[in-house]
């Protein structure tokens, strides 16, 4: 599975190199995922703007790194291309994330927040 | 001795913009990712608008994998065979597989969940309410120790 990650002081940005977020990929996701969560301390948004595709797979894969930071971390989504978001708006499961329109955000928020 | 799974006809409806794929696949997850993919460029190519093809492609996704995981238990041997056409106003879907009987759970509206336990969100069981959700109809006969589900949409024009 490929991703990069970038770090902005607090907050760190996992943006998806992969099309597809589905069943061939969920589990070597997940486990990558929770790697990358349990090395940092930050604040982690993942960004999708490459992924064109979800199955519920996907989706129940995102659920679990979200409940695998638990409630201490933040955790954040972002980029989503429209039949992604479609996946997160029909499944409701749109209502439990923090979902920003681009990871730019998170920065630019915690900039301002700092400022 | 096991028969060999063979592909049922889908019979199209003649015109060049019927879009018709017949395959039989092994029961692998990213065979399914491939075929999803072919199945995108070409609804693309036929000019069918961005909404429509993300919708069939994950009816598609969703009827494979339950096939795999629910019904092949994820052995990778098992054979399933689609048939699937596509028409400016239908998309059928026919799957059909040599796996154990499984049932259709009824079609029921999704829920937003509670946030107060993380740990209770749900992780799966997202994939027939996707299907029903996305579709219009959904059918599942057993016959001949196979699996028949049939699957239409109508594209909203």
């Amino acid at each position: 599975m490929e991703f990069e990650t970038e770090n902005h002081n607090e907050v760190l940005i996992v943006r998806l190199l992969e099309p597809r977020l589905d069943a061939a990929l969920s589990v070597r996701f997940k486990e990558a995922m929770r790697e990358v969560a349990d090395e940092s301390t930050e604040e982690i948004v993942l960004d999708l703007a490459n992924v064109t595709f979800m199955d519920s797979s996907g989706l129940g894969a995102v659920v679990a790194v979200m409940k695998h930071m638990g409630r201490e971390r933040v955790f954040k989504i972002a980029s989503l291309t429209p039949a992604v978001d479609k996946v997160f708006k029909l499944t409701r499961m749109d209502s439990v994330f923090q979902i920003l329109e681009s990871a730019q955000d998170a920065i630019e928020g915690g900039l301002q927040e700092a400022g | 001795m096991t028969e060999k799974l063979a592909a049922p006809d889908v019979k199209a409806n003649g015109g060049d913009e019927t879009l018709v794929l017949n395959r039989i696949i092994k029961s692998c997850q990213s065979t399914v990712g491939d075929l999803v993919s072919e199945l995108d460029g070409k609804l693309r190519t036929r000019g069918f608008a961005s909404d429509q093809v993300g919708d069939s492609c994950v009816i598609l996704a969703e009827a494979l994998n339950n096939v795999i995981e629910h019904g092949y238990q994820l052995e990778k041997d098992g054979d399933i065979a689609i048939n699937l056409s596509a028409t400016k106003e239908c998309l059928q879907i026919l799957i059909r597989d040599r796996g154990p009987s499984y049932r259709v759970p009824e079609a029921k509206t999704f829920t937003e969940p509670a946030t107060d336990d993380l740990e209770q969100l749900p992780e799966g069981g997202f994939g027939w309410g996707l299907i029903h959700t996305l579709s219009d109809k959904v059918e599942l006969r057993r016959k001949n120790d196979s699996n028949y589900l049939k699957i239409n949409k109508f594209y909203q024009m």
